[in-house]
């Protein structure tokens, strides 16, 4: 009885810090794993007349990291940098058509966040099409 | 007396985990607009209401998929329902959400618009097929 006990409040402790701070705020956020997520969702949704053709440059070269130290600390640390209009700007991309984000998951020990900008290089002589 | 004693422990034990994980089952998506969900749901929602302006009939489609709370994966951003619909323009995006008792939850994107060019852009082919 005693070995049962101390199971259940160790699996409690252990969701309680496994369900803990590994998630995003979005507008748009789908229903996601508790052991793993691995998904990629809308993060604009005003869309009139957008295009969406070949011609759109895509960018995604940024993203925010989150680690859990699970071994001796139990801290979480999260960093990176997402910036739209620094990532636009050195991906080429004057006009931002839309963008999406990439959320990864692994056992709320290891989180990815990654925007996907998607744009045109708006020069003179350019044939993009007004947004 | 003492099988009552466990039973009322695992109920509370349960209760407790059931708080824990945030009652993920009956975890609505997130978005601007959400309808109210349930144990059973399949509905269909939009995602903004700013509907001054012509929407396409073309539709595209990309789902996310979540199975027992646990595990997600997919691709629900609006690039890929262009693709997926041949899309060149998108005017409006809702989306469609189906949970059976937590067991699978789907999130799918729906992206209507058309396949032709815009206005600028037809101008733009034309004048450089001019020059």
């Amino acid at each position: 009885m005693k070995k049962l006990i101390y199971f259940m409040f160790l699996t409690a402790f252990i969701m309680l810090v496994c369900s803990g701070c590994a998630t995003y705020q979005s507008e748009v956020k789908p229903p996601q794993g508790i052991f793993f997520t691995s998904i990629k969702a809308p993060l604009t949704v005003n869309f009139d007349h957008t295009p969406t053709n070949a011609k759109l440059l895509k960018t995604s070269y940024k993203k925010t990291q989150y680690f859990q130290d699970f071994l001796l600390t139990w801290m979480n640390f999260a960093w990176g940098d997402i910036n739209i209009p620094m990532i636009a700007n050195k991906a080429g991309i004057n006009k931002v058509a839309y963008a999406d984000c990439e959320f990864l998951n692994i056992l709320n020990i290891y989180a990815e966040f990654k925007v996907n900008i998607y744009g045109y290089a708006d020069e003179k002589n350019d044939n993009s099409p007004e947004l | 007396m003492k099988n009552i004693m466990i039973i009322c422990f695992y109920l509370s034990f349960l209760t407790f985990l059931l708080l824990l994980i945030g009652c993920s089952i009956l975890k609505s998506p997130k978005a601007p607009v959400v309808p109210p969900v349930g144990v059973f749901t399949a509905i269909s929602s939009p995602y903004s209401g700013d509907l001054n302006k012509s929407i396409g009939f073309k539709t595209g489609e990309a789902q996310c998929t979540c199975i027992l709370s646990l595990f997600s994966f997919g691709d629900c951003s609006v690039d890929t329902a262009a693709r997926n619909g041949n899309l060149t323009m998108v005017d409006y995006i809702d989306y469609e959400y189906t949970n059976v008792l937590g067991i699978i939850s789907i999130f799918r994107t729906k992206a209507y618009g058309s396949a032709s060019m815009p206005k600028s852009q037809h101008k733009v082919s034309s004048a450089k097929q001019e020059d």
